[in-house]
């Protein structure tokens, strides 16, 4: 029996678009305040109907609703009910760039017919005659009147985080009662008369919430409602404002993506390596291998700041706690002149406040490592957030493996961990203040060797880096930002072997690298068309090598010279300061950026001048269809060894490249999206290693070249991206790249495959999710194996002993086309204050052989594949609270 | 940095383990060594002052083994500038065809097999001295390194089935003065020990048949101990960059082959280790223990290859007998 006609809203905000003209950055989303229940039309009552509505309104600066239209219609009076019904809506209006400003949003109102039980409604009113503003339980009028005494309260939470819910409608079903949360998360009804009810929370992205509920005599009562969001994890859905676009190609992740990709083991930024525009990399290194460059040539920063690897060694995961990333911004290309000293691509990763409501954090444990993350308030405007994490792989091991016998090999694994610490303080009006250090570190450490074998070697090797950042940003004037970040760090390599059983390293390579960098920025609305992003980027580093050969007066090498051995200590300084500039103007439905990057340098004593200048096109053809080109030239300085005065080049120049790109992006149907882009990237002036040496005429002495700025090389190359959105069910995405990378070292070469080329790379990703908490997701990927100088035979030196390969010709060969898939099933248990994930992550499901080198016998006659990674489950936990 | 260099060596590193044949281990066609006698001979400092046909000759001899066949072996040898194939194929480069011949099968033939030409006088070896030099990074700075292709292929089949050795000639710097040219070391004998107990022996040279072989017992395990004449590692000077002049001490080490058996180290010697010591001469070795290997008896061929650092070499080819 229908006991209760009962209509409510969803006034959520689907998607919001920022206005025409130059779009500021949203920086608050509006927030429902007020909220009266849609009349249900009686017509559709008496027939049962129940309809959802989808309008668009706009919410001005004052949080008035001042237009309401219709996107799917319903019909049955339903569409009239719910535009009167949104009319009424305030808000707390959208800020954009902190000030309050209008914004256009989606959202659905739902027409619903509930059906009560009769004895869930003692004491029962006459609910079907009942104005849902007007009556009362006793016949009276209930008004929720706030200078009456305080009869039910509470607090609407997101379960499984606690996260405070604002906007949440709440009634009381019995007398038509509806208040919203505020802010906090808060409600309150004022005079509700002694009796028994139900308290109902709705709220578009949970599922319904009803409580029951006896209320005596001069009683008030504090309710926790904690509603369970719709399906999947929409919790870990970033909603970002729209950000100002300033380059043509930015491939921005949201934390759902991120951490439930397949194959990723639940790490957000492996999941980069899945987008268009990255080869596949060789064996499980994690190397950035973007649009045909070397890794070397691609730029990894941590808020703004350089750091030298975005993951652990050997297929470890990211540097960086899942909970600790806001965002990761993949330029391939084309990149906005903020960044630079790089001339492949650029990845951002930017981290997150800590800001917090109470203590929050989680726990992940899986076959491989163990992590934790917390983060809490500190007094009313700081707060703090912790991180670390550990392999166990030597540990576990350690329990399974058999003595060892002699003359068995070296057992030797990867032991990474990683901490970061955050601290944020908002001073409000002046701004808000953050510091924040990271700490990783690898180590390779040898589980197991054969004692009684002399000859035996042990390796010591480790990577490293720490980083302390801070950052400092406020408002300065009208819409302009101003943001200071000073950081300090270290990077260390080490490398260093030794005899079996013998701490002393016969052999070894230390390099320590410590920086200092300043960055400043200002960004913001100049005017009602123009956008501006300009800065300053400084930059030392100094390097120090040490190289621990073997340093044996009774030795030369083989080409009867010697080379004294107090040259193996070397110090590189490296002195960088940029100014830069990129400047947005809105012609229309045209967007130019044009951009300029002023780089100057002092390596080793010598000063270098490099002018970058760039220009970025956007122009939108339809609501469906954009194009977007771009052209630049961009620099990178040498790597420091080549700067040596003795081992390298300290003339070579900065690497150059310039990129040229065209292409458009096209949403052909809700939450489906297609970007494509042709590119062609040219580069020169690129370092190689040599072995020239010059005789001077006059003296006679000979002057070894190391590394000259003699390679040129080029890609040409598109991609395709075809995108579902992050819904409440499915994402995923399909992408392709065809890439053609060629190089010649010198002018009298022919042009070669260069060593990371990888013609095509197809990646699938899709996931789905149920509305118990279940969640599929699979990968799959296939790629063109890397060139190869293929082995044909062996040549024995009898001056050695050994035998020399006899290659074929450079780079003419391929290894086997990639294939693998992985699949993820997670399954999230729901409690109310915290929430637990088990997952099982399997990669390559097929266990497909991949083929990722060649292991040939002493004399290069027999072959044995070395595989890639074969089938592997993995079972992790995770906990959130 | 290069994180990316340190990434590749340790992954190379940490899969240089296979399980393909112990090179120390021969069962079919192989060369052993080679040696040039006189390994290096001095020129003048300015290679425009070389006089190719006032050269010595230089003999060039390959050990070979071809365990697992009987057949006779015919072999090329052919000199040329120094490249990283280790070969003499390349038509555009100069050359100097030493010789090619037959001989018998390096086990059974009657006498001992030796594969050797020589390397004489000719306007083509200027040929060969001045393109070295052109390509050489230092301009023959140091010295002048010319090599030696070797092709060997059973007797009779095509010359795809050749297998191929390269072995350096140097023509050294007469600078510093008193620079003198390398001599091709030499051993006094081999000492082995019996480490399951028992009297000791002296590696006795020579071919399996043609000597008294030393009998072992299946699995016996020996220890066999390079024993070098005196002042056999010579001093030489070389000179430095800088205009210097730097005084070494050769360095030799030693490559252990047998035709059965399994070695525990199958290399010794060396350069000193960071403290200063020498690394050890010895070489370990186990006699095959399969009783179906053995039979009524089994003779194993031995070769010891001893080297210095410039290109000298020597060796030595015994035999012992495993009975059960």
């Amino acid at each position: 029996m229908i006991s209760a006609a009962h209509a409510q809203d969803g006034a959520r905000r689907e998607e919001a678009e920022a206005l025409p003209t130059a779009a500021p950055v949203l920086t608050a989303p509006p927030t429902l305040l007020e909220a009266s229940a849609p009349v249900y039309p009686p017509d559709a009552a008496a027939q049962g109907l129940e309809a959802e509505v989808k309008v668009q309104i706009r919410i001005e600066a004052d949080g008035t609703v001042s237009s309401v239209q219709i996107v799917e219609a319903a019909g049955s009076g339903f569409d009239e009910a719910a535009i009167v019904a949104a009319k009424q809506y305030r808000f707390k209006p959208a800020e954009w760039d902190g000030a309050p400003g209008p914004i256009v949003v989606a959202t659905t109102i739902h027409f619903v017919l509930e059906q009560e039980k009769e004895e869930l409604l003692a004491p029962q009113p006459n609910v079907s005659d009942v104005n849902q503003n007007s009556s009362g339980s006793q016949g009276a009028p209930v008004t929720n009147d706030p200078s009456l005494p305080l009869s039910i309260s509470g607090v609407a939470l997101e379960r499984g985080s606690r996260r405070k819910l604002a906007g949440v409608i709440v009634s009381i079903v019995e007398l038509g009662l509806d208040v919203v949360t505020d802010e906090g998360g808060r409600f309150a009804f004022h005079g509700v008369p002694p009796g028994s009810y139900q308290v109902l929370a709705i709220d578009d992205r949970f599922d319904r919430f009803r409580r029951k509920l006896d209320l005596g005599e001069n009683e008030a009562v504090e309710l926790k409602l904690y509603m369970r969001a719709k399906g999947g994890n929409p919790y870990e859905t970033v909603v970002e404002g729209e950000r100002e676009t300033l380059e043509v190609t930015r491939r921005t992740l949201e934390r759902r993506q991120m951490t439930t990709v397949p194959g990723t083991f639940g790490d957000p930024i492996r999941v980069i390596q899945s987008l268009p525009g990255l080869a596949r990399t060789p064996f499980v290194t994690g190397f950035l291998l973007i649009r045909g460059s070397n890794p070397d040539d691609s730029g990894v920063f941590i808020d703004g700041h350089r750091v030298p690897l975005l993951f652990h060694f050997l297929g470890g995961p990211s540097v960086l706690n899942a909970e600790f990333l806001d965002k990761i911004d993949l330029y391939p290309g084309g990149f906005p002149a903020r960044y630079g000293r790089s001339i492949g691509g650029i990845v951002g990763v930017g981290t997150r406040s800590s800001k917090s409501e109470g203590v929050h954090g989680s726990a992940d444990i899986d076959f491989l490592d163990a992590g934790g993350y917390v983060r809490f308030p500190i007094g009313k405007k700081g707060s703090m957030a912790v991180a670390g994490r550990r392999s166990y792989l030597d540990f576990m091991l350690g329990f399974f493996l058999p003595d060892q016998e002699p003359g068995q090999t070296l057992i030797v694994v990867p032991v990474y961990d990683d901490e970061q610490v955050r601290l944020d303080y908002d001073f409000g009006r002046q701004g808000k203040a953050s510091v924040f250090y990271i700490r990783s570190s690898d180590v390779l450490k040898v589980l197991s060797e054969d004692a009684e074998d002399d000859s035996s070697v042990a390796l010591n090797s480790s990577i490293g880096f720490q980083r302390l950042i801070g950052k400092y940003e406020r408002r300065i004037a009208g819409d302009l930002r101003l943001s200071l970040s000073p950081a300090i760090g270290v990077d260390s390599i080490g490398f260093s072997g030794a005899p079996g059983g013998d701490d002393d390293a016969f052999v070894g390579l230390d390099i320590v690298s410590r920086s200092l960098s300043y960055r400043m920025r200002t960004f913001g609305k100049l005017g009602r068309h123009l956008y501006l992003d300009a800065g300053l980027d400084l930059e030392s580093r100094s390097t120090r090598w040490e190289l621990l050969i073997p340093l044996n007066d009774d030795i030369s090498i083989d080409d009867a010279i010697d080379i004294p051995p107090e040259l193996l200590i070397r110090n590189t300084d490296s002195h960088m300061a940029a100014l830069y500039a990129d400047l947005a103007v809105d012609l229309g439905n045209l967007r130019l950026v044009p951009g300029v990057r002023l780089d100057g340098y002092l390596l080793q004593s010598q000063t270098q001048l490099t002018l970058d200048p760039r220009l970025v096109g956007r122009y939108k053809i339809s609501s469906e269809w954009l194009a977007k080109g771009y052209v630049g030239l961009f620099h990178q300085p040498p790597q420091p060894e080549a700067l040596d005065p003795e081992f390298g080049n300290p003339e070579v120049e900065p690497e150059q490249a310039v990129h040229i790109g065209l292409g458009g992006e096209w949403q052909f149907a809700k939450n489906w999206d297609v970007d494509f882009e042709g590119y062609f990237i040219d580069r020169s002036n690129q370092i190689v290693a040599t072995n020239a040496a010059t005789v001077d005429s006059e003296t006679g002495d000979i002057q070894r070249t190391f590394w000259a700025n003699t390679r040129v090389g080029d890609t040409i190359g598109a991609e395709v991206l075809l995108r579902r959105q992050v819904t409440r069910k499915l994402f995923g995405w399909a992408s392709y790249t065809y890439s053609k990378t060629r190089q010649r070292d010198t002018p009298d070469e022919e042009y070669i495959p260069s060593s990371f080329d990888q013609r095509h790379t197809l990646n699938v990703v899709s996931s789905y999710s149920t509305d118990n908490n279940w969640e599929f997701g699979a990968r799959f990927r296939l790629a063109t194996g890397r060139p190869i100088t293929e082995v044909l035979d062996g040549t024995f030196d009898a001056d050695s002993g050994g035998y020399r390969r006899l290659r074929g010709e450079r780079r003419a060969g391929r290894r086997k086309t990639f294939r693998q898939l992985d699949m993820r099933v997670e399954k999230t248990l729901l409690y109310d204050t915290w929430r637990l994930g088990l997952y099982l992550d399997i990669q390559n499901v097929l266990n497909t052989v991949n083929e990722e080198g060649i292991q040939y016998d002493y004399r290069f006659r027999e072959r044995s594949p070395i595989a890639s990674v074969p089938f592997v489950p993995t079972i992790g936990v995770r906990g959130q609270f | 940095m290069r994180v990316y260099i340190l990434s590749v060596i340790l992954i190379s590193l940490l899969l240089a383990c296979g399980s393909f044949d112990d090179p120390a281990l021969v069962y079919d066609m192989r060369v052993l060594g080679a040696i040039a006698e006189p390994p290096e001979i001095l020129v003048p400092t300015n290679p425009d002052d070389i006089d190719s046909m006032a050269l010595p000759e230089i003999q060039v001899c390959a050990l070979v083994a071809d365990p697992g066949d009987s057949r006779q072996l015919s072999y090329s040898m052919v000199a040329c500038p120094k490249n990283r194939r280790g070969r003499c194929d390349a038509a555009a480069q100069p050359q100097v065809n030493l010789g090619s011949g037959t001989v018998g099968d390096p086990e059974e033939d009657d006498a001992l097999v030796e594969i050797c030409e020589t390397l004489g006088p000719s306007p083509s070896l200027g040929e060969i001295l001045e393109r070295s030099v052109s390509i050489d990074s230092l301009s023959g700075f140091g010295a002048i390194d010319i090599q030696v292709g070797i092709a060997i292929w059973p007797a009779g089949s095509n010359v795809d089935e050749a297998i191929y050795a390269t072995k350096k000639v140097r023509f050294g710097a007469a600078l510093p003065a008193e620079r003198e040219p390398n001599q091709n070391p030499n051993l006094e004998n081999i000492e082995v020990t019996r480490l399951d107990g028992g009297q000791g022996f002296d590696l006795p040279v020579g071919r399996c048949g043609s000597i008294t072989a030393p009998v072992v017992a299946p699995g016996e395990e020996l220890q066999l101990l390079p024993i070098e004449p005196p002042d056999v590692r010579e001093d030489y000077v070389v000179p430095t960059l800088d205009g210097e002049v730097r005084s070494f001490t050769e360095i030799l080490n030693y490559r252990f082959y047998a035709t059965e058996g399994s070695w525990g180290n199958s290399s010794s010697g060396g350069a000193r280790d960071i403290s200063g010591m020498l690394p050890p001469l010895d070489a370990r070795w186990t006699a095959p223990s399969e009783a179906e290997e053995i039979g009524d008896g089994l003779d194993i061929t031995v070769y010891v290859i001893q080297r210095d650092e410039r290109g000298g070499q020597s060796w030595v080819q015994s035999c012992l007998r495993v009975v059960p």
